[in-house]
């Protein structure tokens, strides 16, 4: 349900990507100018290694950069082997990146070679440039995507370019992230940097499959075998190994640079002053003034991916955006930090990674971490962080998606930290009343409360559907959870109101659950409290994880008829255990009994190792959700 | 057959042969006593203290100017019998464990039969030089109820004293265990603690049906643990569904909680659910401490059913017992 929700979620912002017009950008052909590569490769055809299957193998990947005070150059070789038709199909293309902006391509080579070592080159009429990389918002990267033509299984492709980039054009220092590592086999890596005497690079290294060695004004790295990787997880650039080139000589410049470029999407200007007064009025709390501007900010201005044409990292200025009315996270970010310096809160904006979750593994000051923009303001000792593309969370905590994020302030003397996060990103409240009747059938109401960043995901969910749709949801969902199907309705609140949480009510009837006319021996699941649980289920990983934690309180009210008299009610729960608790406590009389539960797993990061026993924990918790009760029938009252 | 009364009716006699001594006291002397009151000196230890030496003394009375001596030397020794083995019942209620039940009642009723033949004897002899005196029972020793009682009770006592015996004949003991030691399991599989001393483990059979994999018992007998281990396909809840549904039926009164946590660093599960209620009129409670391992359910059912006076110490030496059951 939660990664259900996060991926419409990015849908929904980001959209699809964008085709641009190949011939908008500089892109040039010069297939005739390698032919080395080629014949270097068709040696490698003899070179197979028998048995191999999916994905493909990188015979070879290669990487010159050149930083000269003019410009850069960059020089990337990449040799294929594709050992089945389903490799050729998964991967049977590759991209050239560049910046639509500053950079200039010239492909060298772009080819197949035959199993018979006939070779079949790419035309490049064929050629496509998208706008794919949306999702940072940092960037105005394009991609040239060369499909290999005639690939079948045993074939190599062979794609050699040069992206030559114009130092004047561009908006901020350069810095690049490599990761020798890949979802494929690597045979051969190399990666080469050198610098102009007198300029300034700082490069790392922590990828155990690469060997360094570093000159006056260069390095070069080189890796032989490097297996694939295997399942790294969504936050696979905390895992893996990954070398960085900057141009950035610390974390001082990197913050000088960004606030800088914040500091160019202007100030006070008549329309921005005129928006403000309008949006607060005298005798506001700070809290309600924050609410608002945040609120006014991330709904009523709209968001739309704009990093092109010099504002990859630099926002547009605050004026137009108030004007347009929309804007990407930067843009958002700068309007609301302006408004909330106008309210005299000490606001900023901080620069995050969204995909990353441990700020140790930033050795290098770089840029190319961020992609994303958020707000921070001090609130009494606490930092608070509000996220202007999320109009769905309450402003007390940040969306779920940035929560635990590594983030740069744009502060003086800032280094990178973390996004706070909750101790329980996934809250639900569950309260359920079941009331047996007379004749043995029974009304169940319940009201489903999701808190904090998970109302969040939900308003998210169901922000633009109709009600039809979100009734069919809740059945669908109802359903899915308790295996039931009997006569239900739904009612939901808290889609407007951010400071409520958001609730699903259910009310169900069961016309002839249990025979009247004997004993009751009854026993029924928490079953949303074990639902909720199957998030924590990690199963095998490779790498560690981070568990954003969980919290569910659960009350199930039992109410017979006086024809019956409980005599026992069970089991109360005590499982303390070191990732987490989950207590019950269950309170009898002659014709209620209800059950207390409350869960608590902490969010922590569990370790590749631990990752076994934590599921193995939560599984067990799961099957721990039984409630049981008796009855004595006592005739008629 | 004085001895056999008392005997056969497990004490409970001399509550009767009081109140017919001391109405023919009464009758022979003149003298201002209330028979009925009588009925209760055999319970009531204080008024033995007081009640005794005035019997032996209004006996003596009747007795000596027959010639049948005085019995005023042994009014103490016999005052401090009677209420030692009166007493001797609440402080067994109090320290069960110390001698097994059996033991004692049959230890106590040979005594206090004996006291009260011997007392039986003097009187009757007294009675017998009594001249032109007519008792109840129309010259018979024994009166028509008293052969009624004999006749009912008599077998019920040989019955319980067989049963005991044959018990204690087929069911041995198989090993005494250490004091606030803890009991392993020689497959490793579980362990559990052994609160006190006295404990021991005995034939399989004593407390279950068979089908325990060990059977342990209490000092005295008062309490006794059993270990079950269950195939696949049961579930602990199953099984404490199943104790909870016996309870049921067994404790008068009974009331069942069950609490489930962890082994201590171990995500396993360790139900405990205790069930007291009153088993013939005293305090009892069972126990069942069940987890699983290895798809199999390993159980440990405890009982414990004592008078009041010593409920509290060894339930809660039971309960730290069942408590501490746990898998290895």
């Amino acid at each position: 349900m939660k990664r259900t929700h996060a991926c419409t979620l990015w849908a929904l912002f980001l959209g699809a990507g964008v085709v641009p017009a190949a011939d908008e950008f500089r892109i040039s052909w010069e297939l005739n100018s390698d032919s080395d590569i080629l014949e270097r490769s068709r040696e490698l055809v003899g070179e197979v290694p028998s048995g191999d299957r999916e994905p493909p193998r990188q015979f070879r990947y290669s990487m010159n950069v050149d930083l000269r005070d003019d410009g850069i150059a960059k020089e990337v070789q990449r040799v294929w082997y594709f050992p089945t038709a389903e490799s050729a199909q998964e991967y049977g293309s590759d991209t050239i990146r560049f910046d639509g902006r500053t950079d200039s391509v010239v492909v060298r080579e772009a080819a197949t070679i035959l199993p018979g070592g006939d070779a079949v080159r790419f035309d490049p009429v064929d050629v496509q440039v998208v706008d794919s990389d949306t999702y940072n918002e940092f960037s105005d990267l394009k991609e040239a995507v060369i499909l290999f033509p005639r690939l079948e299984p045993g074939s190599l492709a062979v794609l050699h370019f040069v992206v030559a980039t114009d130092r004047d054009a561009m908006e901020v220092p350069w810095s690049q992230a490599v990761y020798p590592q890949q979802p494929f086999p690597r045979d051969q890596f190399e990666l080469t940097a050198s610098w102009e005497p007198g300029r300034e690079a700082q490069w790392s290294n922590d990828s155990p499959h690469v060997n360094c060695e570093s000159g006056e004004s260069s390095i070069h790295c080189i890796a032989q075998d490097i297996p694939a990787a295997v399942d790294p997880g969504a936050n696979w650039r905390d895992e893996l190994g990954e070398m960085v080139v900057s141009e950035y000589r610390d974390w001082s410049h990197v913050v000088d640079v960004a606030a800088a470029a914040f500091e160019k999407a202007g100030g006070e200007s008549e329309r921005v002053l005129q928006a403000f007064r309008d949006l607060i009025d005298d005798g506001m709390s700070r809290q309600a003034v924050i609410a608002r501007l945040h609120e006014f900010v991330a709904r009523e201005i709209r968001y739309v991916a704009v990093s092109e044409r010099g504002h990859a990292v630099t926002p547009h200025d605050i004026d137009q955006t108030l004007e347009r009315r929309y804007g990407d996270c930067k843009d958002k970010s700068a309007l609301l930090t302006h408004f909330l310096n106008l309210a005299g809160i000490d606001a900023y904006p901080v620069l995050v990674a969204t995909r990353r979750l441990d700020a140790d593994r930033l050795q290098v000051a770089a840029m190319t971490y961020f992609d994303h923009a958020l707000v921070c303001f001090k609130d009494g000792p606490d930092r608070k962080c509000v996220d202007t593309v999320d109009s769905y969370t309450d402003t007390s905590q940040p969306a779920y998606w940035v929560q635990g994020r590594v983030a740069l302030e744009l502060v003086p003397g800032s280094k990178p930290t973390l996004i706070p996060h909750d101790r329980f990103r996934w809250q639900v409240d569950v309260e359920t009343s079941l009331v047996f009747d007379a004749e043995g059938g029974q009304t169940e109401k319940t009201v489903r409360s999701y808190l904090g960043a998970y109302a969040g995901v939900m308003r998210s969910f169901f922000s633009g559907r109709s009600e039809d749709q979100m009734l069919r949801w809740a059945g669908d969902e109802y359903e899915r959870v308790s295996g039931n199907t009997p006569e239900t309705t739904f009612e939901f609140s808290g889609m407007d109101d951010l400071s409520e949480p958001f609730s699903v009510h259910s009310t169900a009837s069961y016309p002839t659950l249990v025979d009247a006319d004997v004993d009751l021996d009854y026993s029924e699941m928490s079953v949303w409290l074990m639902d909720e649980l199957n998030s924590a289920i990690l199963g095998d990983r490779h790498y560690r994880s981070f568990f954003p934690g969980l919290r569910v309180s659960s009350e199930h009210l039992f109410t017979i008829p006086p024809t019956w008299r409980f005599d026992w009610a069970g089991p109360s729960l005590h499982f303390v255990f070191e990732y987490g608790s989950m207590q019950r406590e269950v309170i009898r009389d002659e014709s209620t009994v209800r059950f207390s539960t409350v869960l608590e797993l902490p969010a922590r990061w569990v370790s590749k190792e631990e990752a076994g026993r934590f599921s193995e924990f939560a599984r067990v918790l799961r099957d721990e959700g039984r409630m049981s009760m008796h009855a004595r029938l006592s005739g008629a009252p | 057959m004085e001895f056999a009364l008392h005997f056969a009716t497990c004490g409970v006699y001399p509550m009767f042969w009081f109140v017919a001594r001391v109405r023919e006291l009464r009758s022979l002397t003149g003298r201002r006593m209330r028979p009925w009151l009588w009925f209760i000196v055999p319970l009531f230890m204080p008024a033995q203290l007081v009640a005794i030496p005035r019997f032996v003394k209004a006996w003596d009375a009747v007795g000596e100017p027959l010639g049948q001596g005085r019995w005023s030397n042994w009014t103490i020794p016999i005052t401090l019998a009677v209420a030692l083995l009166s007493v001797a019942i609440p402080v067994h209620n109090a320290f069960p464990e110390v001698v097994r039940l059996e033991w004692f009642l049959l230890v106590w009723l040979f005594c206090w039969a004996g006291l009260f033949s011997a007392l039986d004897a003097r009187i009757n002899r007294i009675k017998r030089a009594l001249p032109n005196v007519q008792f109840s029972g129309g010259g018979r020793r024994y009166t028509v109820p008293e052969w009624a009682l004999l006749a009912c009770l008599s077998p019920v006592t040989l019955l319980l004293l067989a049963a005991w015996a044959f018990e204690n004949l087929i069911h041995g003991v198989v090993q005494n265990l250490p004091a606030d030691s803890t009991y392993v399991d020689v497959n490793g599989v579980y362990s559990f603690p052994l609160v006190g001393d006295g404990w021991r483990s005995v034939d399989i059979g004593k407390y279950s049906n068979g089908d325990a994999a060990l059977e342990v018992e209490g000092s005295g007998g008062t309490m006794y643990f059993m270990v079950f281990e269950h195939g696949r396909g049961i579930s602990i809840s199953d099984v404490v569904n199943q104790r909870i549904a016996e309870s049921r039926d067994v404790l008068t009164g009974g009331e069942c909680n069950e609490s489930r946590s962890f082994v201590q660093g171990r995500p396993v599960v360790v139900s405990y659910t205790e069930c007291r209620g009153r088993f013939f009129l005293e305090p009892s409670m069972q126990t069942v401490t069940v987890f699983e391992v290895d798809d199999k359910v390993y159980e440990l059912l405890g009982w414990v059913s004592v008078p009041r006076a010593s409920f509290g110490r060894l339930g809660t030496r039971v309960r730290r017992i069942a408590r501490g059951f746990e898998p290895l």
